[in-house]
């Protein structure tokens, strides 16, 4: 009995973990990318609560941006220390007053400002309600059809709208999601902003998983159209679409929560829209560089999906499609987190009883074997997407793979199965993992005056 | 795709390369393990297997035997492959269960003492005064058709040039050979009885009847004579001759000894102890058990009295 259910599972692990090597290898291609000459209007929304750190770098992206019908709010979320004045010192803000359409609830707002110097940058300042609050305080204001998300560690790549605009041209998209690239995994050689890997190994172990959870994984979902996840740190939306999901919901993990209302809709009153991935719209993030901060921000992650599925557990097959449900369930949900607790008594079991030591031994092998073969398709993949590393941190790689697979991977197990148990202690802990904000220079011919206020 | 046709290809070759193997290991090893084997489709009499014709010519023994003891084994496990189950409550090893290493001690003692291993026609020619054999003759039998007689008993068998019967529950036999694991009661395959008939003269030991009901009574005493005809008549079908017979557990009665009779089954054992001799109903040989707590002594013993 017990092995019918082992081997059920691992043949369910194999079989995804297979489309996603193989889906991602043969459709991803660089397509010619045939630029709309028409620029939908975009609104790009960046809840800052306390992020003076990184603030700098955030604008840094948003101003080097090839984007002209563009209009950025800023929401200053109650800030305790120095964000609202950092926005000042970049910005000159003067205070103004703003539309708003009212549909949505959220705190107080104390004060709208616009940025003298770039006037379509603008500043709401309100009362602290969280991230959810701040995002539906910037839906509201918001006045163009697309609406972008970003978090304030969010440096954008200059072209990245752009391939919004250009996957908002298919009416039936009414959400997309990014591609993060983690920023400490880029270094600057001569005027050039490439990809690196001399890194500590907590770093690298971090840019391994993002290029395969984004490469293979989210390319997988989008081809199955089961994306349920659309990252905080760079997301696109149909304004409406957010409008009629009523907005973001207060809880751990906003980000997971949208996208499903929004898988919900498009399983109910809209069918046939989707929502996709766009490899080639591009943002940098910092991600935590010690492992304090990672674990609490994996906590954090895995307290969110776990919210998600309690949340929406009578939604899966009845408001949501088909092969959402069975993604989030069967991938994540059965696969990512139930089997994560037998796995970890595995090794127990084994040693305790010396049962079935030589099936133990296959199926580990196995995922480890499985799991090498995804990074290398992931770097396979990436390469198309110009993700191109030097030849001598391409050994590098290789010789980290092993490590990141039979080490790394442990550790997000245990990141799992421990904040499962947490969130049934804790539900809303959103411990923050603290910013590092070390300056990040993408020279895109920024204008002299604004590398120097920068400080770049 | 074809800019990336040359890189997907390699790719999809190294991983082919790399996983099918595991795969294939997996599957091999669930197939053993997991799914335990089903009965053998075929019967050994499809299989083209025929008894042992060997019929030694004895007459320049010096001393022929008036009597033969013949030997009873069940199961043959080397000493380090014993779990849990093969012993009793108190730790004794099981009795149906001789250790590999005294197995193996007994017949290099048969073979040193220069004993004659009797196939069965030989045996039988002795018991129907139709054939001598010499004064130091032996005939070694194995009951139920557990894998692990073929797996340990059989190269030593086979390495002295000794013969056996082994009277098997037809019904048990399996289709496939699985790799042996000490820790499951897992019966001979198909190939496996094929591959052994060499040394081996198959018997019947029933089709499915080797049970007791509630009452603890067996199979063969409780049910009615005409169930009983049909299941060994099954089991010889399956053999493909009706040479010898063995009852579950030793139990049997009048009636079965008729249906012996109107099977035409020529010679049958018991497990009371006691010698061979022509003298003695040809249905109801005597056996001496062979049990894991005897030394080479009693071994010795039992050969000599």
């Amino acid at each position: 009995m017990m092995l019918t259910i082992t081997m059920t599972l691992f043949c369910l692990f194999i079989l995804f973990h297979t489309l996603y090597i193989f889906i991602p290898l043969y459709t991803s291609r660089e397509k010619m990318r045939d630029y709309p000459t028409i620029e939908k209007g975009i609104s790009i929304l960046i809840p800052a609560y306390n992020e003076t750190i990184v603030i700098e770098n955030c604008l840094m992206g948003i101003l080097n941006v090839n984007y002209t019908n563009l209009e950025i709010l800023f929401i200053n979320d109650g800030s305790t220390d120095d964000t609202l004045e950092t926005f000042h010192k970049h910005l000159k803000l003067a205070k103004t007053s703003r539309l708003k359409e009212g549909v949505l609830k959220y705190e107080e707002v104390r004060e709208i400002y616009q940025s003298q110097i770039y006037p379509y940058i603008w500043v709401i300042d309100k009362e602290n309600g969280g991230k959810a609050d701040a995002l539906n305080a910037g839906i509201d204001f918001a006045k163009n059809e697309i609406v972008i998300t970003l978090d304030a560690d969010s440096i954008l790549e200059p072209n990245s709208l752009n391939e919004m605009n250009l996957t908002f041209t298919d009416d039936s998209v009414v959400a997309a999601g990014g591609l993060v690239n983690i920023v400490q995994g880029f270094k600057r050689n001569e005027q050039k902003f490439a990809p690196s890997f001399k890194l500590p190994g907590l770093i690298r172990y971090q840019v391994v998983q993002y290029l395969s959870a984004f490469y293979l994984h989210k390319t997988t979902q989008s081809r199955i159209g089961s994306i349920t996840v659309i990252a905080g740190a760079f997301g696109a939306f149909q304004r409406s679409i957010l409008i009629q999901a009523k907005g973001y919901r207060k809880t751990v993990g906003e980000d997971m929560d949208i996208t499903l209302r929004i898988q919900e809709l498009i399983g109910t009153v809209l069918k046939g829209k989707r929502i996709v991935f766009v490899p080639e719209a591009v943002c940098y993030t910092e991600c935590p560089a010690s492992f304090k901060n990672l674990y609490r921000q994996r906590i954090r992650w895995q307290k969110a999906f776990v919210d998600c599925v309690i949340t929406y557990r009578k939604s899966f097959f009845r408001k949501m499609n088909f092969k959402v449900s069975t993604y989030l369930l069967v991938d994540s949900f059965l696969l990512g987190t139930v089997s994560a607790y037998p796995t970890l008594m595995v090794p127990v079991i084994v040693i305790a009883t010396m049962n079935h030591l030589k099936l133990s031994l296959i199926l580990l092998l196995m995922s480890i074997v499985l799991a090498i073969m995804q990074d290398i398709a992931t770097l396979l993949v990436s390469r198309r997407f110009g993700h191109l590393y030097c030849f001598r941190d391409y050994i590098s790689v290789l010789l980290f793979l092993p490590i990141e697979v039979i080490l790394y991977r442990v550790t997000g197990l245990f990141f799992v199965t421990v904040g499962t148990i947490l969130y049934f202690f804790d539900k809303d802990g959103w411990s923050r993992s603290e910013r590092i904000g070390q300056p990040i220079m993408l020279d895109m011919g920024v204008k002299a005056g604004v590398k120097d206020t920068l400080g770049g | 795709m074809k800019k990336y046709a040359i890189s997907n290809f390699l790719f999809t070759m190294l991983f082919i390369v790399i996983f099918g193997p595991l795969c294939y290991l997996l599957y091999d090893y669930v197939l053993n393990f997991a799914l335990p084997p089903a009965a053998a489709k075929q019967s050994l009499s499809d299989m083209n297997t025929d008894l042992i014709s060997i019929n030694r010519d004895f007459s320049s023994s010096e001393k022929y035997a008036d009597k033969v003891p013949v030997l009873m084994y069940h199961q043959i496990i080397p000493k380090d492959q014993l779990k849990k189950q093969h012993f009793t409550e108190d730790g004794e090893i099981n009795e149906m269960v001789v250790t590999l290493e005294e197995f193996t001690g007994q017949m290099n003692y048969l073979k040193e003492q220069d004993y004659t291993v009797l196939s069965l026609k030989e045996f039988e020619g002795f018991m129907t005064n139709q054939k001598k054999v010499p004064a130091k003759s032996v005939l070694i039998t194995f009951d139920d058709g557990f894998k692990n007689v073929f797996e340990f008993a059989y190269p030593v068998l086979k390495k002295h040039d000794f013969y056996a019967v082994h009277f098997i529950i037809t019904g048990l036999i399996t289709d496939r050979t699985v790799d042996y694991d000490s820790a499951f009661l897992q019966y001979a395959s198909i190939a496996e009885l094929k591959e052994a008939s060499d040394v081996f003269d198959y018997g019947n030991h029933t089709h499915s009847f080797h049970h007791r009901n509630d009452e603890g009574v067996s199979y063969v005493e409780a049910y009615d004579w005409v169930d009983v005809k049909e299941n060994l008549t099954k089991a010889n079908e399956w053999l493909g001759h009706s040479e010898a017979f063995a009852a579950p557990y030793g139990e049997y009665d009048t009636i079965t000894l008729d249906i012996l009779k109107e099977l035409e089954i020529k010679i049958a054992f018991t497990v009371q102890p006691g010698y061979a001799d022509p003298s003695q109903h040809i249905l109801e040989i005597p056996r001496f058990g062979i049990y894991p707590f005897y030394t080479i002594e009693d071994f010795r013993y039992i050969l000599e009295h």
